[in-house]
């Protein structure tokens, strides 16, 4: 009689069991966060993502990592079929792009609802997310590049920090030697997205010029000049030219690169240009202290570019309070304890502690300007960025003189901007 | 005299309709299926190619061009540069290459000291290792055996003296395609070899035999009976790897994305810069258009020489 009463109130618990598992996998929210970071660089975001989970048994997040070249593309194909993730990591340059064709969330009335952070002024680069006065994308980490270097390496050749681009060159000639050791190493492939592209803006801009302009409200011209391109070109290919830089970086394209990672550490390179989490990644994988310094100053200024990444909402999403909450979660100082970035918000990265080898960032950070300039133009960014480095490419490679390449690029930014107004 | 039942013949042309149907209805699955997965996009690809529309507005439908993205394509002097490497460099370099180097070891595989060993079954396996090897990875590793300073290759060239320093192969213009066209070969070479030894093994050693008694010599032997019987599969060797290599993105995207500068654009290269870089889907599909018209002139050539034969 005993052994009956236990079996049905096994059964009747079993019952019960089974009829509230669904009803609780109904109310548990699963969402998707697909974000482009290297997967060497993710461990500290996984860890923000498990501990997001640990506290939100009813919202649970899975991340997704794909490339960086094909996010874009690949959110463009899914999007207007109704699919995608419900979160996005996002390069700054893309969120515009992305919202003229409905292809984020206004995220207008969830900030009104529950502003991250300190407030929405608090976000660096805002207006790269911002479309006709509405805000599709929220700014989450930021960074700069700086010069990244060997001290030991400068110090035996008796060379300081170059503090100019002329300094720079006077500096690879003296910390190159026959060795195999290279003065400067940089990204000089001609892919679209090479990292070459980022150099030349820093040269143009600090030397006063640069490719594309609003010259008054509404009106975009080519400012630089075909003398300016060529000079820029001359420059960087001076370095292949005199021997002081590896002809083998004509086919690098990514700073991430283990020739320029690598190199640094081994002491094949003396000097080149980081973001953090590259310099970071560089410093993993050298015996030696590896230092950061400014960005070289040109006859002009000193300058380099607000870079970052911004988080945003599929406008598929079922779930976009839920999606909010997670994105407030990850723009919030906790994420940034594990996520090896610098936050995009001014309150949270004046109180942040930069490692001392790091001061370079610190530095260059205050002189960062976004690519808004570009951004806003008729043409594409990576339309400009593709033209640019496969010009200097062709440079690099002797193909085309710096004359020949700059009147190209000159003659097919005229038709881009030509075809964009139209 | 009997006289047939009134329904019979009625009967008849709905049997005879089923029968004729039933064919129809047989193939209909796979038709089905090639519409939707090949005929659906190539039409929209197709139609794609008449608008100007942008990347972030596949959802809608573009701005309708006729025929300006083709005239754009078609005077764009990049495309001619891109059609010259795509057919030279990329295509009919590497089939000569494939075809020269595939006989040749074809006839060394098919050598009978093979079999006699028992070494068939292990050189038919080794030379499948290429093959089997994902394009992607191939090229990676190539890529690292061609790096100037820590590359095996260069540190051969510069151990046995032949070079004082290592050659930065992808980066200077003299040596990138060579080296594309290592990688490409290598990957691709064993479908060559495989389907040549199999058509090899499938000529009668008879006739062998009878040309030998006949007085032949090995070298007649190969020129008069072999070659004259292995020219139906080569034909379609060269004309299935043709088309498989001129409309190859891979090898030169992985391993040079179309650089240095734009030395090696190839059509397949400029399509996809087009598209995904410049963002314009219209003048994108246009180029795949273009390249679809000439593979479509390759698989003319190829269905005369197959019904040719038969």
């Amino acid at each position: 009689m005993k052994n009956i009463a236990w079996r049905r109130a096994a059964l009747m618990s079993t019952c019960l069991v089974a009829l509230s598992a669904p009803s609780l996998a109904q109310d548990q929210v699963n969402l998707i966060f697909r974000q482009f970071d290297p997967p060497t660089e993710t461990a500290g975001l996984q860890s923000a993502i498990d501990a997001w989970n640990a506290n939100n048994a009813d919202i649970q997040v899975r991340m997704e990592t794909m490339a960086g070249g094909d996010t874009l593309a690949q959110l463009a194909r899914e999007v207007p079929a109704g699919a995608g993730p419900d979160i996005q990591h996002m390069a700054f340059v893309w969120t515009r792009d992305l919202a003229k064709s409905n292809l984020l969330l206004e995220l207008g009335p969830l900030i009104e609802a529950d502003a991250p952070g300190s407030g929405i002024d608090d976000f660096l680069a805002l207006e790269l997310a911002t479309l006709d006065g509405k805000i599709y994308g929220m700014p989450w980490s930021a960074d700069t590049f700086a010069m990244a270097y060997r001290p030991d390496l400068l110090e035996a050749a008796g060379v300081t920090h170059p503090d100019t681009w002329e300094e720079l060159t006077s500096a690879a000639q003296a910390l190159s030697n026959s060795d195999g050791q290279f003065g400067l190493c940089f990204p000089a492939g001609s892919s679209p997205d090479s990292g070459m592209w980022t150099l030349v803006n820093y040269y143009l801009w600090s030397n006063g010029s640069t490719l594309i302009d609003e010259t008054s409200p509404g009106v975009w011209e080519i400012t630089a000049t075909a003398a300016d391109i060529a000079a820029a070109m001359t420059y960087f290919n001076n370095f292949f030219a005199s021997g002081t830089a590896p002809e083998s970086l004509i086919t690098v394209n990514s700073w991430g690169d283990p020739e320029l990672i690598g190199g640094l550490g081994r002491g094949d390179c003396a000097i080149t240009f980081f973001p953090p989490q590259t310099f970071r990644a560089a410093q993993g994988q050298s015996e030696m202290p590896l230092l950061t310094g400014m960005i070289p100053a040109g006859s002009e200024k000193r300058i380099s570019h607000l870079g970052g990444r911004a988080l945003g909402i599929n406008p598929n999403t079922k779930h976009p309070k839920e999606a909010w909450a997670f994105v407030r979660y990850l723009l919030s100082p906790e994420t940034f304890k594990t996520y090896n970035q610098y936050p995009a918000q001014k309150s949270v990265l004046d109180v942040l502690d930069f490692p001392e080898n790091e001061q370079g960032y610190v530095d260059m950070l205050p002189q960062a300007q976004t690519f808004e300039r570009y951004i806003s133009s008729p043409i594409a960014v990576s339309s400009m960025t593709g033209l640019i480095n496969r010009e200097f490419g062709a440079v690099f490679s002797g193909q085309r003189s710096p004359e020949e390449a700059s009147q190209l690029v000159l003659d097919e930014l005229q038709t881009l901007l030509t075809r964009g107004k139209s | 005299m009997s006289v047939l039942p009134t329904s019979a013949p009625a009967e008849e042309p709905a049997h005879v309709w089923g029968k004729k149907l039933e064919p129809y209805l047989l193939v209909l699955p796979a038709m089905l299926i090639l519409a939707f997965f090949f005929a659906g996009p190539a039409i929209y690809n197709i139609a794609l190619a008449f608008q100007e529309l942008s990347l972030f507005d596949l959802g809608r439908e573009g701005r309708w061009v006729g025929f300006d993205n083709f005239a754009e394509v078609l005077t764009d002097p990049s495309t001619g540069q891109s059609l010259i490497n795509t057919t030279v460099w990329l295509t009919v370099v590497t089939v000569v290459l494939r075809l020269v180097l595939g006989l040749g070891l074809a006839l060394l595989l098919n050598a009978t000291v093979f079999s006699r060993w028992k070494l068939g079954w292990l050189v038919r396996s080794l030379i499948l290792v290429p093959w089997v090897t994902p394009p992607v990875v191939a090229v990676a590793a190539w890529k690292w055996l061609l790096d100037a300073r820590y590359g095996v290759v260069n540190q051969f060239l510069v151990g046995i003296g032949a070079i004082e320093q290592g050659i930065p192969f992808l980066a200077r213009t003299s040596t990138v395609w060579g080296a594309i066209e290592t990688m490409l070969i290598w990957r691709e070479l064993p479908f060559v070899v495989i389907t040549i030894l199999a058509a090899l093994q499938s000529i009668p050693s008879e006739l062998r035999e009878a040309a030998r008694i006949d007085g032949a010599n090995e070298f007649q032997i190969q020129t008069r009976i072999v070659l004259p019987l292995l020219k139906p599969v080569l034909a379609v060797i060269t004309l299935l790897t043709t088309i498989w290599t001129f409309n190859n993105f891979v090898y030169v995207w992985l391993a040079t994305r179309g650089g240095p500068g734009d030395y090696t654009q190839v059509l397949a290269t400029q399509m996809y810069t087009t598209s995904f870089v410049d963002y314009r889907m219209g003048a994108g599909a246009a180029v795949g258009v273009v390249m679809s018209l000439i593979m479509f002139a390759f698989a003319l050539i190829y269905f005369f020489v197959i019904f040719r034969e038969k």
